[in-house]
């Protein structure tokens, strides 16, 4: 039995190059064509970006430290606004973080432990960093019945891609668009600058500057 | 037999799948990453600025009689001093003034009678004394606010002399705020006066503080 199939497949690989060898040979023999077509024909893969838009750099002056109470009642013309927009052709899922990085020089001990911020809707009502309240739309002391106590985090706490602030899952091409109250600490002391201050030295506080960072990835988990 | 060999064929077969899988999903994996950076945010302080203003000489009275507190506010013996707070925004100072005795002949304080004018106007009670068993700066509203070492020297020997609040105001980020004082020093219109003349002498402190902004 496996002496006959082995002879068929000698057989059929006989044939086969003699016909190669025949038809070859013919057209050797008889006519050559060769021809390269004009029209290509070529695919390439659609590219996936994340990038910060309508990040436009924000100075906030003479601010000085506030209560929680205070530092969130604050204008909403003192939001800094950012969007992560995603050019997602093929609803591929996509996962980023965001946080905090210090950038340039601290001074006057306004470090970033002294600076307290919340998460906030373009009205400046709070989307992370509030308190407890039955009801969860509401944001505010004043809306909430229960006892409601805001909870902002300081910048400090998010400055890793792991301590990020957001992380985000998305499949979409839809821009997450974000924005950030943020306030001097009622902790921040001018005090600790010079204390007690003398008559007629002039005490000019701090400064703090910092970026949002961003990295994504198609990755399933960072 | 020809089941063993399928067998093979279908396990290679597998394998072969799944490292292909395996291959295929690593690049996929490392195919994309983003990074990005906003903008920088910046947000500073605003400053503050505190003046304690003492434009005339120290008050050196001789030669003093006994009177009365209305006649002692009526007078020319008066030392001025002003307190004064520059800030880019509207802040509340409370402040607290003390005073010092800078000499220790503490018997004879019980006659002496210190007043003080904020402003063109009487703010302490006309029997204010400097008696040493009559401290109070330690019920101050700035009891907390000042290094150990401060509130307990004031607490020793000073006497607070009024309590009042700075309020800066202005537009746009110039805030200012001023107060001006007179302290004004007699002796009491009970005091016998002996054969040996009594001096005593007072230094004025102030103390001030701003909380945080609230609500």
């Amino acid at each position: 039995m496996e002496k006959n199939n082995s002879k068929q497949i000698v057989l059929s690989i006989i044939a086969v190059l003699v016909l190669v060898v025949a038809v070859v040979g013919v057209s050797f023999a008889m006519y050559q064509f060769a021809s390269t077509g004009t029209k290509s024909a070529s695919i390439s893969t659609a590219t996936l970006s994340l990038n910060f838009t309508g990040s436009v750099a924000k100075t906030l002056s003479n601010k000085y430290p506030s209560t929680d109470a205070k530092g969130y009642a604050s204008s909403t013309e003192d939001l800094y606004s950012f969007a992560v927009t995603p050019n997602n052709p093929g609803n591929t899922t996509i996962r980023y973080r965001l946080w905090f990085e210090t950038s340039g020089e601290v001074t006057g001990g306004l470090t970033a432990d002294m600076i307290k911020y919340v998460l906030t809707d373009a009205n400046g009502l709070a989307l992370e960093g509030y308190g407890t309240c039955a009801d969860t739309t509401k944001k505010t002391d004043a809306e909430c019945d229960e006892v409601w106590t805001l909870a902002p985090k300081t910048i400090s706490q998010n400055m890793t891609s792991a301590t990020s602030f957001k992380e985000v899952v998305l499949n979409d091409n839809v821009a997450d668009q974000y924005y950030i109250k943020a306030w001097v600490s009622d902790a921040y002391d001018f005090s600790t600058l010079a204390q007690p201050s003398a008559s007629g030295e002039t005490e000019t506080g701090g400064s703090y500057s910092f970026t949002v960072k961003m990295t994504g990835t198609t990755a399933p988990s960072f | 037999m020809l089941n063993e060999g399928k067998s093979k064929q279908i396990l290679l077969s597998v394998l072969g799948v799944a490292i292909l899988v395996v291959a295929v999903v690593g690049i996929s994996y490392a195919a994309f990453t983003a990074n990005d950076t906003s903008a920088v945010n910046t947000i500073s302080t605003g400053s503050i600025l505190m003046t304690y203003a003492q434009p005339d000489a120290s008050l050196s009275i001789t030669n003093a009689n006994n009177m009365s507190a209305s006649n002692a506010y009526a007078g020319a013996n008066h030392f001025d001093f002003s307190l004064s707070a520059t800030t880019n925004a509207a802040i509340s100072f409370p402040y607290e003034i003390t005073v010092t005795p800078t000499v220790s002949n503490q018997t004879f304080a019980g006659q002496v009678r210190i007043g003080l004018k904020k402003g063109g106007v009487v703010v302490t009670n006309a029997n204010f004394q400097i008696g040493a068993a009559n401290v109070d700066y330690s019920d101050g509203v700035l009891a907390n606010t000042l290094p150990a070492t401060e509130i307990a020297a004031r607490a020793t020997v000073s006497k607070t002399l009024y309590k009042g609040t700075l309020l800066t105001a202005g537009t746009g980020t110039s805030f200012t705020a001023t107060e001006t004082f007179s302290v004004y020093l007699w002796i009491d219109e009970t005091t016998v006066l002996g054969g040996t003349a009594e001096s005593y002498s007072i230094l004025v402190n102030v103390d001030a503080s701003a909380a945080p902004l609230d609500v």
